[in-house]
């Protein structure tokens, strides 16, 4: 591995302060996961890793009020993943987050990381898009809010800018009366990467929210699919074309761009079926 | 850039360590090189494969991409922390016992995980145990036995807690 310094800072002021002194030479880290891998194998050579996990600032719990959770900067997956209000009331999270890497990586990775990391594969973000997560950013000079949706820009790119720091995400509590799941497909059921990664939430209002990932450079929201299964629902293949019609899946090792196309729909009608059982409870 | 020396302090197999390490080296390096803890395996040297598990503060964890210093003011355990006063822990009983080791290569990041999901709750499912050791490959394929293992681990820890109240 090639050589780096590694610093700690305890506050945020001094992390952003870090930050903005480093450059593009500084890299952020959080579990690490990630990061520690792309050093290895020369994707990243930063000469200076900043550790946020002294950062006082930065949350490593989740909490939650009455309009949603708020996960924070070093929140584990695994910490997600077990909290019992993800469980009840964002079971699409907890399920895309259980499907990421094994045990002993989403005890260390954090779900902010791996949001910025942005693999178009990535199971956690197709949950957020559903439950319309918000991004909270900040850097030295100013604050601002992303909707995960525009915070996607492409493999690997994210809309933080130089001197940024993803701070927290936001997920509002989802409308009453509705049901959500994730749905994942791979080769095998642990640690292995998403072939298509469909998310989906149904309200009793008629409301469909449908999240997409792996079947694009960038996961998204299937709006056209969502409206006309709103409208009409009895209609859902019609419907699913549309989501189809969306994406733009490459062909790799795990499947061939016509596998992922053929599985979309199948995912996600199985996970709109999975929805509305879910509603009745 | 300073790439200089960094001092940590931590908890180590329930003793206290102070030492000093470069801060590009892994967790699984530092053990293995520094320590000479070399119960400790590396294979794939990047998260994968589950061989270098050890436990940081009561989870499991792959020391090959954990960094040196991010350890300072941790508790950590290792495959060589199991034995109490010259007894092997009911984890490491229980594959021996089941037959659960072939090569061994793999079989102190088995234990590790094991051992993380048996602190947590000691009496998992099948499903529970194959989601803890789904971030651990066995090459020789020896996955029923110690899935076994674990289970027959889990009731030994049960009865000896019951046997205690
Ligand atoms: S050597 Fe660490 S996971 Fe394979
Ligand atoms: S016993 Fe040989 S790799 Fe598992």
């Amino acid at each position: 591995m090639i050589e780096f310094s590694y610093s700690e800072p305890d506050s945020l002021v001094e992390l952003l302060e870090m930050l903005e002194e480093g450059g593009n030479t500084a890299a952020l880290l959080a579990g690490g996961t990630d990061l520690v891998n792309h050093i290895r194998i020369g994707k990243r050579t930063p000469n200076k890793v900043i550790s946020l996990k002294s950062v006082r600032e930065l949350n490593h719990e989740l909490t939650f009020c009455q309009d949603g959770i708020t996960i924070g900067a070093l929140t584990t997956l695994s910490a997600i993943e077990k909290h019992s209000v993800v469980r009840e009331m964002f079971p699409a999270l907890a399920e895309a987050v259980n499907k990421i890497g094994s045990t002993q990586i989403r005890n260390k990775g954090t779900l902010v990381g791996n949001l910025c990391n942005a693999s178009p594969a990535a199971d956690a973000i197709p949950a957020l898009l559903i439950y319309n997560a918000v991004i909270h950013i900040v850097s030295k000079k100013d604050r601002r809010t992303v909707p995960v949706e525009a915070f996607m820009k492409g493999p690997g790119k994210t809309d933080l800018q130089q001197g940024e720091i993803v701070e927290s995400i936001f997920v509002p509590t989802p409308p009453a009366n509705s049901g959500s799941c994730y749905l994942k497909s791979s080769r095998r059921d642990g640690a292995d990467l998403t072939i298509v990664g469909a998310a989906a939430l149904v309200a009793l209002s008629g409301e469909v929210r449908i999240g997409l990932g792996a079947v694009a450079p960038v996961p998204f929201r299937a709006h056209a699919a969502e409206k006309m299964a709103r409208d009409e629902p009895v209609n859902l293949d019609a419907a699913l074309d549309e989501a189809v019609k969306q994406a733009n899946p490459i062909s790799d090792l795990r499947a061939s761009r016509e596998y992922r196309l053929a599985m979309i729909k199948t995912f996600t009608r199985k996970a709109i079926h999975i929805c509305r059982e879910r509603i009745q409870k | 850039m300073s790439t200089d020396l960094i001092e940590i302090h931590f908890s180590l197999n329930g003793e206290r360590k102070t030492i000093e390490v470069k801060p590009y080296h892994t967790l699984a390096q530092v053990l293995r090189d520094q320590l000479d803890l070399t119960g400790t395996k590396l294979c794939c040297e990047e998260g994968e494969c589950g061989a270098c598990t050890v436990i940081l503060n009561e989870k499991a964890v792959t020391s090959c991409i954990v960094l040196a210093p991010e350890i300072n003011g941790c508790e950590l355990k290792t495959i060589e922390g199991l034995v109490q006063d010259g007894e092997l822990d009911p984890v490491q009983e229980a594959f021996i016992e089941k037959g659960a080791v072939q090569c061994g290569y793999c079989i102190p990041g088995m234990i590790m995980s094991a051992k993380a999901l048996l602190q947590e709750n000691n009496d998992p499912c099948e499903a529970d145990i194959r989601e803890a050791l789904a971030g651990n490959l066995c090459r020789c394929a020896g996955y029923y036995r110690i899935i076994d293992a674990v289970t027959s681990a889990g009731k030994q820890i049960r009865e000896a807690n019951a046997a205690k109240s």
